[in-house]
């Protein structure tokens, strides 16, 4: 749920937040979230957990891929037809 | 649990409440504190709605239950009240449709006013709304994961 959460649901609430140096603090914060159980599992574990870290970095990954596949035709057709 | 002096409930109660911080700050000037600060543009210079139509604000709530949920359900586990987290979990699983629908519906909405981000020409409508159309398409998958059947290892390793 926590996963869910911050890498599903906060990006749109990260990409608000005031600048700091040019850069939205919030996205600075929702890399860190994304990353901390996966770091911490790392640092403080005998065993890390390697799904934790996998799951952190698709999330991150997926971004571009998402801008990617957006700026692709289809989905521009799609989008124009949804949008209406 | 204890890891080197880092126990997992301060860990994941810190990670809920950081996830909350910023939702709040981000949609401060937009929606929170609107009616105080009646801002335009966000700190990144994008048009902010000019009005709240009913699926914004359906939208907004069902999304600040969820984030609320999250810090309740981290705090339960904490408490040892795993039964009540169990069974908050199914309203969860509930709720996570319905966010999904809500998000979709308000990314159009705003698509069509001009105001979703980054709110400019079609094609840049078109990029914002495969963005926001796969940031929700992957909090359900992901969401799965916090199912009543894994609701013990899902609550503790986030």
């Amino acid at each position: 749920m926590l996963l869910a959460t911050v890498g599903g649901l906060l990006p749109p609430a990260a990409t608000r937040t005031p600048l700091v140096a040019g850069w939205p603090v919030g996205l600075v914060i929702f890399i860190v979230l994304v990353l901390a159980p996966a770091a911490r599992d790392f640092l403080c574990r005998a065993q890390p957990r390697w799904l934790g870290l996998l799951v952190g970095l698709g999330i991150l990954a997926s971004i571009p891929i998402r801008t990617l596949v957006g700026m692709s035709t289809p989905s521009r057709a799609f989008a124009a037809w949804l949008v209406g | 649990m204890t890891v080197r002096g880092i126990d997992d409930r301060s860990f994941f109660t810190s990670m809920a409440l950081a996830a909350l911080a910023v939702v709040f700050v981000g949609f401060a000037t937009s929606y929170y504190l609107w009616p105080i600060t009646r801002a335009t543009h966000l700190p990144t210079g994008r048009p902010i709605s000019p009005s709240f139509p009913l699926i914004v604000h359906l939208h907004a709530a069902g999304f600040s239950a969820w984030i609320l949920l999250l810090l309740a359900q981290v705090r339960l586990v904490a408490v040892g009240r795993t039964d009540l987290h169990t069974r908050i979990g199914l309203v969860a699983a509930c709720l996570a449709p319905f966010l999904v629908v809500t998000g979709l519906m308000t990314a159009v909405h705003g698509a069509r006013g001009g105001w979703t981000p980054p709110g400019g020409p079609l094609s840049m409508r078109s990029v914002s709304w495969s963005f926001r159309s796969g940031t929700l398409s992957s909090f359900p998958r992901l969401s799965s994961r916090a199912s009543p059947s894994a609701v013990g290892r899902t609550s503790t390793n986030g």
